[in-house]
């Protein structure tokens, strides 16, 4: 029987182990996807310093510990630790640093700056490694993404851009992307209310041929599925504490649930909530959120293989 | 994170559990206390031998093997940190010797615990029994008693123990852990309130003992000397490597939190460290200074001597063991309403085991469920409950079962080889994880805390634990003699029923690929380590 095979992963904020294994997991061939989707966050979430000393030294406190660095080779391999675990490192003077903890603006434009910088990185490897390869490769931002990276993802020669369009996985097979969510308490770049992601969707799927075999690719997970659990969050973004314990409460999106519940599509792609991670189906729509441990470097899937009629069959993978 | 580390990030959500550091360790702590919790010294008589150094040879043989655990403990924390998972004692294996050995591994621990749930729910009815006696001894209430252990009562209560076990294992994971470890708080409150009649019914314990029983505890001494106990008696090879494997299979539970290291909030380097390292002190305090201050404060030979009445005979004091309430309630009768609360914390103690290894069993076979060793729908989990509802059900009718086996006389935890051989791998494997994890995940292997210890830590834990194992775990629990036939050795101590359960689980291990296989599933792809670089 002809099917596609999708391999599905997101939320690797910035991780380059993680990066590397969605390449190599195409260059070696080792899940045989026809189709490889990768949605946001796509981008990390800290820079590190590290601090030049006056005699020539190193410091740097990274995952609690406070290390010392003393020559280019162990500064080479605590860089490429910090950034393993999708975090980027920064190297500057003790005054640089304390200037960028003072001036926020200062901060955001370095942040931006070092964002761009891996994406534009990874590009250039992707290329590389990919060259070849007859796979549909899409990266699609999420919320947490700086917009600047949209443009480098476009004029890539390689990856597929598929934000708010309608792509063709394959020829039974269309996918609409949103990376975008709905309103979180960070204010994050891509944050959209209910009624306006709703329109987008709408929008979207007006565009689809057939629905029924559609893949929505959107970045939240569908309200009260399971898929979306989180701490609820006082007004100084605090865990709600109670009983000792944290608050978990539901914080998908109520547009992205109505619309699964309307359209019905066959497979709903989701990410956002690292915690919950997890398959549920509402309705005929297989709904998968493979959550996230980009920090170790696990690299968490999804294989969903599919053919003209149904979801033959998924499961999940640990790269 | 630290203040200056968050100054540089971006704020966003993080991973969120629902066990607190503390609670992990009071979920291990409840793994521990099982049986030994009111029988702390009520066991003894088992392994009657001479003082050595002025200690009971148990105290020097918890304080070794407990000493050693160290050493498994700090390997748990150093392999689950970097791959937290729900049902890490099947996960981690699978991803670092190999989806066989990590199911093995897990289906050897899941029947080492299942039938233990039918055996703890008739020891939790038994202490309850025991309870009211005690009671009926400072005639609060009227015996006998005997009722309880005998059908239909023992039906009743044994079936409602399992299946309050299960109910409390179904509440949401928050609230669960809340009330495991509340209950288990109750418990240490019992064996702190035990040291208090210990230390106050020191100085009237052997005028109340022959108050009650008519006759003085250098007669109970002597009646345990008529029937064959020698106090003066050495350590000999056998009854050492005979409390060797006592406490090496007693002493397990402290580092259960690491399976459900999925579930625990925050650092979980942190939330490990205190949870496996604190319950494991926990056991070392509670068995050594606690029970050294028993058999000091009533006397060594006192409590020796009774237990051994009880094991060997049937004319111990009041028909029963040396229990905590029962000797300070001698101690002290008129204070019989705090060895009362002491006795329910006794039964609580022993009860919690069943609740807390039914989720140390249930998130094993989640993991299954997950990477689809078992069918998926098994692994759902309730959308209110947050809890693997199916699991829990089968886990609550397991016990029944292993319950009512254990009413009609067969249960395997009897048999010497069943708990010792189903252990084996999960005593051996956290010595093999370090050596071949550089080599199999160097991905995770890059994420181990305190690396430069952690091969030669895995290697010392093989070079302690596989003579240890061999000669207390199995020679020591099922010695072949001469007068035996092998064939009548290998079923009288369990080793055909706990072959054929690893048997068992080799096929179905194969069944299952195979069928997986089938359905198109590529198996091996499922945890297969992507290069790195």
């Amino acid at each position: 029987m002809i099917h596609t095979r999708i391999y599905y992963c997101c939320d690797i904020h910035g991780s380059e182990t993680c990066f590397r294994k969605i390449l190599n997991a195409v260059k070696y061939n080792i899940y045989n996807a026809s189709v490889v989707i990768v949605s946001g966050d796509l981008t990390g979430k800290m820079i590190v310093p590290i601090v030049k000393n006056t005699n020539g030294t190193f410091k740097t406190k990274f995952l609690g510990s406070e290390i010392l660095i003393k020559s280019n080779n162990q500064l080479n391999e605590v860089a490429k630790q910090i950034s393993d675990c999708g975090y980027y490192p920064y190297i500057a003077t003790v005054n640089e640093v304390e200037e960028i903890k003072e001036n926020r603006k200062r901060f955001a434009e370095l942040f931006s700056n070092l964002v761009v910088k891996r994406i534009e990185e990874w590009i250039q490897l992707a290329e590389e490694r990919l060259k070849g390869k007859h796979v549909k490769f899409f990266m699609v931002p999420g919320n947490d993404d700086d917009p600047r990276i949209a443009k480098i993802l476009e004029h890539s020669n390689v990856i597929a851009y598929p934000e708010n369009k309608v792509v063709t996985l394959d020829d039974f097979h269309e996918m609409i992307s949103i990376g975008a969510t709905n309103i979180t308490p960070w204010r994050t770049y891509g944050e959209f209310t209910e009624e306006e992601l709703a329109k987008k969707i709408d929008d979207l799927t007006s565009k689809v041929r057939n629905i029924s075999n559609c893949v929505f690719n959107f970045h939240c997970p569908p309200f009260d599925s399971g898929l979306d659990l989180a701490p609820k969050l006082n007004e100084e973004f605090q865990p709600i504490i109670v009983g000792g314990e944290i608050l978990k409460v539901p914080v998908g999106s109520t547009a992205v649930r109505q619309a699964i519940e309307k359209y019905q599509p066959k497979l709903g792609l989701f990410g956002h909530i690292h915690e919950s991670p997890g398959d549920v189906y509402i309705g005929r729509t297989l709904c998968l959120n493979p959550g996230s441990e980009y920090s170790e470097g696990i690299l968490r899937g999804y294989i969903i293989d599919v053919d003209k009629e149904k979801i033959l069959r998924y499961y999940r993978v640990e790269g | 994170m630290t203040d200056e580390e968050k100054l540089f990030a971006r704020k966003a959500s993080g991973l969120i559990k629902e066990a607190s550091a503390t609670k992990a360790a009071f979920f291990n702590i409840a793994n521990i206390m099982g049986s030994k919790f009111a029988w702390s010294v009520a066991y003894l008589g088992l392994f009657p031998a001479g003082l050595i150094l002025g200690w009971p040879p148990y105290l020097l043989i918890c304080l070794i093997i407990g000493l050693l655990s160290y050493i498994t403990a700090i390997l748990y924390i150093q392999f689950t940190t970097p791959m937290p998972r729900s049902g890490a004692d099947y996960v981690i294996p699978a991803r670092i010797l190999g989806p066989f050995w990590g199911f093995i591994n897990s289906w050897m621990i899941v029947w080492s615990w299942i039938p233990v749930w039918g055996w703890m729910a008739w020891v939790t009815v038994r202490n309850l029994k025991q309870l009211l006696d005690v009671l009926s001894i400072v005639n609060v209430i009227q015996g006998p008693f005997g009722y309880i252990i005998n059908s239909p009562t023992v039906w009743i209560l044994g079936i409602l123990t399992i299946v309050f076990a299960m109910i409390l294992c179904m509440l949401p994971p928050r609230r669960y852990y809340t009330v495991l470890s509340a209950l288990a708080v109750f418990s240490i409150v019992g064996l702190i309130l035990t040291i208090i009649g210990v230390v106050i019914g020191m100085p009237t314990f052997e005028s109340n003992f022959k108050m009650y029983l008519g006759y003085s505890t250098t007669e109970l001494v002597n009646r345990a000397i008529e029937n064959g106990w020698n106090p003066n008696e050495t350590l000999t090879f056998n009854s050492l490597i005979g409390l060797l494997g006592y406490v090496l299979f007693v002493i397990g539970g402290y580092q259960y939190s690491a399976t459900i290291s999925g579930e625990i909030k925050g650092d979980v380097k942190k939330g490990l460290t205190i949870s496996i390292i604190g319950s494991l002190t926990f056991f070392m305090l509670y068995q050594i200074p606690f029970v050294w201050l028993v058999l000091t404060g009533f006397g060594y030979r006192n409590v020796i001597g009774w237990s051994y009445l009880f094991w060997n005979t049937d004319i111990a004091p009041f028909g029963l063991p040396p229990i905590n309430a029962l000797i300070c309630t001698i101690g002290t009768p008129n204070l019989w309403p705090l060895w009362f609360i002491a006795g329910v914390a006794g039964v609580f103690g022993t009860w919690l085991c069943i609740p807390a290894s039914m989720v140390y069993i249930n998130r094993q076979i989640f993991a299954w469920g997950i990477d689809r060793m078992v069918p998926k729908t098994l692994a759902d989990v309730h959308p209110r409950l947050h809890q693997p509802m199916k699991i829990f059900l089968l886990e609550g009718l397991m016990g029944i079962i292993f319950f009512a086996t254990t009413i009609t006389g067969v249960n395997p935890v009897s048999y010497a080889l069943w708990t010792t051989l189903l252990m084996s791998t999960s005593l051996i494997f956290p010595g093999i994880i370090p050596i071949v994890m550089k080599k199999r995940r160097p991905d995770l292997y890059r994420a181990v805390p305190w690396k430069k210890a952690f091969v030669p830590l895995g290697i010392l834990q093989l070079a302690w634990i596989i003579p240890v194992y061999l000669i207390a775990g199995v020679y020591g629990s099922a010695p072949i003699t001469p007068e035996m036939s092998l064939w009548s050795w290998a079923i009288t101590t369990g080793l055909i029923a706990t072959l054929v359960v690893i048997i068992a689980g080799v096929i179905i291990y194969y069944s299952v690929r195979a069928w997986n296989i089938k359905k198109g599933i590529e198996f091996d792809k499922m945890f297969k380590l992507i290069p790195p670089e």
